[in-house]
């Protein structure tokens, strides 16, 4: 019976090669760019699945806050160094435990000196016990117990010692000096969320000075800020039992606070990545959201491409209604003629497989180049697996597809089917090609309008007018030098146009919320605050809406007056930001004067944070950041020239200066990222949805050959023909043009309604994507009516 | 071997209501050869499509080897209709896109038959019908009474208790519509009971009774003898 159907199946396909070939093709592109979302899917979700232990291996991720303050989860994903111990000594569950402390210097071996291109980090001897990172050579049960060992990956021991034996050698590791080599490593998975150069042992931390260790960033062990914590639990162990044991160092350790409170929550290995929005997240991965947007995308795709079989096979149904009769007549059941469409439906899903699996191979590419981001996060794996996995979406698709176009057909009555070959009238069934065709403009247009809609708000965000201009500001941590030393020297060197300070490094992440009271009730609210040097407002080209600029000498009299926001303003209930002039704020118990009023700019993440109240004080102690503007020309040399004053200023420390904009990209990357990936899936999107556009235009016109054939007759031009075959085609667009603009614009709307800073839907977008289905669809119509009109009417005639 | 009673059937088109076949009465015995004649449009069809239950009457009963076919659903019918029926179309209704072979094949397909069985049932049938030579060829490539005798052999592969054809010579030049009825005849004296409705006098004549229909109504059931006179 298989074999019938098939038979029939393979002569159908053979027999219809446009159909074919229009139904293949749609449906394998929609299902590579499945295979695509899929491999990119599961290769997020299988970060860190190759440790041995892994399903009993939990991060300890935690939060602190004032006491006054709730704490509800942990938002990050560092723990106090010290807790590790603690909970070591209070559980017999725990099998091993390790922190991870990163750490970023230069190597030196001899004279040779290989300047911050390696990370990696402190971590206990516990790491090479519960993580399955592998083992290449030298002691793997001790390599990290003594103070000043490094363990080395392979490619680090090949790039320093370029082949000959490195175990036994030293290395000089920055200012911390000498390092034994222990061991090496093999490189770590791409795959992984720890990823690292070298690692030194954590001993090396605890034979340190507090003042060495402040060098490095940590600043006493009961700190949340700076380390990672990993514990592998015991067969026996439970999760519960480890969160029971976090719960009471909750309670000690707020108990031990005078200010803060704390909580701490264990992570499941496999919950790292994809990551979660934790702050100090050392893993780099897609956020969720873009993996939800992505395989929502998929599945509209799939449904997309079923959707163009299913339009398909309806209109041809009608061409194989007396086959269907006919075999009803000599037997078959409904559940055979079921069959038989199922088959024929798995048939092309196959055919479109192989097809789609070749067109994987041009998309991997594609994707890869979209960011030079995307590869370092996705490793998009040609598996045993997944292809396993393609194979069956593949089936699926095939009787997803297939099933409704079957039940549908078997329904036929079979005298009915038999009949209506005897009076095939000129426009019988024209209702449902109609509606087919409706259905699948409206469905174009509704990718459209979509894809147009979530570019523009990535735009929108990704290009937001931060309220000040950030090109050519290099940001310099001075780490306690004093900012009128450095801003001396710093205005001397060619290439500086001006030097100014602030105590937050504005939008580089940094943030300082503050309580203001303000007005006659003392009301209060949270502020974010800076101490800013008198030209900074200048210097970063931040606007006065109202008053004026500090006074040159605002130090001399003690501290008198505050610059704030326009979002101060309002909040503090001024209906205008003039009238906030003069009015006083208490700002962390200091009484000023607001002197001025800014126009809003971004000074936290751009990304999830919305412009808050801001107060701006001027206080020349607190100048912990340099901000300096450039000038456009031979910025290298420039830097060269600062670098130098700052190694002559502060021997001891290194020099932290970034571009201000390369900072804000790299807190934009993952958005970058998912931007272009979501344009490029949409774009396919649109693709396939036109695909099947082109099928049903195919279909109508191929069902009204004959009728030009007699308007040919008849003695029709052929420009008139075109016209009257494509009016029709413009009633059906306005049609889907009511059904999908109203539709999308309210998804849309409500979607949009997530974001902080959002555009609206504007008319402008909705006429973009009218414009571009009709000029597809006209296309279409226009060129197949054409070769309609073109063909000689006699033979459309007879062939019906 | 059936019997049907007071059977009527209609159309109703808006208001009005078109009485295809009205207080039909008719008993068949095994072994009979009837043919049903009447003017066009007077529900020749509709009466056979009836018995071979692809349309069902409006009101009346339809007993078919005593089980009573107008209480049974669409699945319990296409299953008697399976296992006992053959129809011959007079436009032959092969499938385009199967051989002689395959769509003589097709009933035994539905039937569940083995396919060493059925390899052995086509063999002898195409033998029978001097068609071994065409049965890979497809019904584009034949002539219209080659057509004709795989719908014969198609709606008899089966081996049906009864065979239905609706002017299955209509669409045929004389000298093929005679090779058919020959084979009709055959067919008649190897006992198969067979309808057929026809245009035809001469065609009339290897009948054993003769129905005349006219306007939805019997307007006279006799053997064909008496019609000779
Ligand atoms: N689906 C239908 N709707 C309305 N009238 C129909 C339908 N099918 C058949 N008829 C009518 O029933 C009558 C009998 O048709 P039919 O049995 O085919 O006649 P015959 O085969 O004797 O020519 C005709 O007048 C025809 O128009
Ligand atoms: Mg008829």
């Amino acid at each position: 019976m298989l074999i019938n159907y098939l038979n029939i199946a393979v002569r159908q396909l053979l027999r219809h090669k446009r159909f074919s070939a229009l139904n293949i093709f749609g449906m394998a592109a929609g299902m590579s760019v499945c295979m695509l979302v899929i491999m990119a899917v599961r290769d997020q979700y299988g970060y860190d699945d190759f440790h041995a232990n892994g399903e009993r291996i939990y991060r300890i991720i935690s939060a602190e806050a004032d006491k006054n303050q709730p704490l509800q989860k942990a938002t990050h994903a560092t723990a106090p160094l010290s807790l590790l111990e603690v909970i070591q000594d209070h559980s017999p569950y725990m099998e091993a435990g390790a922190r991870l402390v990163s750490m970023g210097d230069d190597f030196k071996i001899g004279e040779r000196v290989f300047p911050n291109e390696l990370g990696g980090y402190a971590v206990d001897q516990g790491f090479l016990d519960m993580f399955s990172f592998g083992w290449e050579a030298g002691n793997h049960s001790d390599a990290l117990t003594q103070p000043r060992s490094v363990v080395l990956t392979k490619t680090t021991a090949r790039r320093l010692f370029s082949g000959s034996p490195a175990i036994g050698m030293t290395v000089q590791l920055g200012e911390m000096g000498d390092f034994l080599i222990t061991g090496i490593l093999p490189d770590p998975p791409k795959r992984s969320h720890i990823r690292f150069d070298y690692l030194i042992s954590y001993p090396t931390l605890q034979s340190m000075s507090a003042e060495e260790l402040s060098k490095l960033g940590i600043n006493g062990f009961d700190e949340i800020w700076r380390g990672l914590t990993y514990v592998l639990l015991t067969e026996k162990g439970s999760r519960a039992m480890l969160d029971q044991t976090l719960a009471s160092q909750t309670a000690s350790y707020s108990v031990r606070s005078e200010k803060m409170h704390y909580i701490f929550q264990s992570q499941a290995l496999m919950d790292v990545m994809p990551s979660r929005d934790l702050a100090n997240e050392i893993g780099v991965g897609t956020p969720h959201v873009v993996l939800y947007f992505l395989m929502a995308l998929g599945l509209v795709i799939l449904l997309a491409a079923c959707f163009n079989y299913v339009s398909l096979s309806l209109a041809r149904s009608i061409k194989r209604a007396k086959e269907i009769g006919v075999r009803k007549v000599f037997g078959a059941a409904k559940k055979d003629v079921v069959r038989q469409f199922l088959t024929e439906a798995v048939l092309i899903s196959l055919l479109a497989f192989v097809l789609a699996v070749g067109f994987l191979e041009l998309l991997i590419p594609a994707f890869y180049n979209l960011d030079p981001f995307v590869s370092t996060i996705f490793q998009l794996e040609r598996s045993f697996s997944n292809y396993l996995i393609f194979l069956l979406m593949s089936l699926l698709v095939g009787l997803a597809a297939g099933v409704f176009p079957a039940l549908h057909i078997a329904g036929f009555q079979p005298l009915q089917a038999i009949q209506q070959l005897k009076n095939v009238r000129l426009f019988s069934r024209m209702g449902l090609r109609k509606t087919l065709v409706t259905l699948q403009l409206t469905l174009s247009l509704v990718f459209i309008l979509v894809v147009i809609i979530v570019l523009k708000q990535q735009n929108h965000v990704l290009n937001a007018d931060l309220g000040q201009n950030i090109e050519n500001i290099v940001s310099v941590q001075l780490q306690g030098l004093s900012f009128d030393k450095f801003s001396q020297r710093a205005m001397q060197v060619k290439g500086v146009e001006s030097v100014s300070s602030t105590s937050v490094a504005i939008l580089a992440g940094e943030n300082n919320e503050e309580t203001a009271i303000f007005g006659e009730r003392n009301d209060s609210m949270q502020v974010g605050q800076s101490f800013i040097s008198q030209n900074f407002l200048q210097n970063m080209s931040i606007p006065l809406v109202a008053g004026v600029n500090f006074p040159e000498d605002n130090y001399s009299e003690g501290e008198q007056f505050a610059i704030v926001n326009e979002t101060a303003t309002r909040q503090m209930g001024f209906p205008k930001p003039d009238a906030a002039l003069g009015s006083s704020i208490v700002a962390s118990g200091v009484p000023l004067s607001i002197i001025g009023v800014t126009k809003d700019f971004h000074h936290d993440n751009i990304w999830f944070s919305p412009i808050k109240p801001f107060v701006l004080r001027n206080k020349s102690e607190r100048a912990y950041n340099a901000y300096l503007r450039l000038s456009e020309a031979n910025q290298r040399e420039t830097l060269a020239s600062l670098h130098a004053i700052w190694s002559e200023l502060s021997p001891q420390k290194n020099w932290y200066g970034f571009y201000l904009e390369e900072r804000v990209y790299n807190m934009a990357k993952f958005f970058r990222m998912g931007s272009s990936i979501i344009g490029f899936v949409g774009f396919l999107t649109i693709v396939i949805a036109c695909l099947g556009l082109l099928g049903m235009v195919v279909y109508v016109v191929e069902g009204s050959v004959k009728e030009v054939g007699i308007r040919k007759v008849l003695g029709a031009g052929e420009a008139r023909l075109v016209w009257q075959l494509s009016k029709g085609f413009l009633l059906l667009m306005c049609i889907a043009v009511f059904i999908a603009v109203p539709l999308t614009v309210f998804a849309a709307d409500m979607w949009l309604n997530n974001f902080l800073m959002r555009i609206s839907v504007e008319v402008e977008m909705v006429a973009l994507g009218i414009s571009i289905v009709l000029f597809l669809g006209l296309l279409t119509v226009m060129s197949q009516t054409y070769w309609a009109a073109r063909a000689n009417p006699i033979e459309a005639i007879k062939n019906e | 071997m059936l019997s049907i009673k007071n059977i009527e059937r209609f159309y109703k088109t808006g208001p009005l209501t078109t009485w295809v076949l009205r207080d039909i009465n008719l008993k068949v015995s095994e072994g009979e050869f009837v043919t049903i004649m009447g003017p066009s449009g007077s529900g020749k069809s509709t009466l056979l499509n009836i018995l071979g239950m692809l349309d069902q009457p409006d009101a009346g009963e339809y007993l078919f080897f005593d089980e009573p076919v107008h209480r049974f659903n669409e699945k319990r019918r296409s299953e008697l209709h399976k296992h006992y029926i053959g129809f011959v179309f007079q436009a032959y209704h092969l499938i385009d896109e199967l051989t002689v072979y395959e769509n003589i094949e097709t009933p035994l397909l539905y039937r569940g038959i083995k396919s060493a069985e059925r390899k052995a049932m086509i063999a002898d049938v195409l033998d029978r019908f001097n068609m071994v030579a065409k049965k890979d060829l497809f019904p584009a490539q034949l002539s219209g009474g080659q057509q004709q005798l795989v719908g014969v052999a198609r709606a008899i592969i089966g081996k049906p208790k009864l065979l239905l054809a609706d002017e299955p010579t209509g669409n045929l030049h004389s000298s093929q519509g005679e090779t058919i009825m020959e084979l009709f005849a055959q067919l008649h004296r190897e006992g198969m009971t067979i309808i057929q409705v026809t245009h035809n006098e001469k065609n009339a004549q290897y009948g054993t009774r003769l129905i005349q229909l006219e306007d939805g109504f019997v307007r006279d059931d006799a053997g064909v003898a008496r019609l000779n006179v």
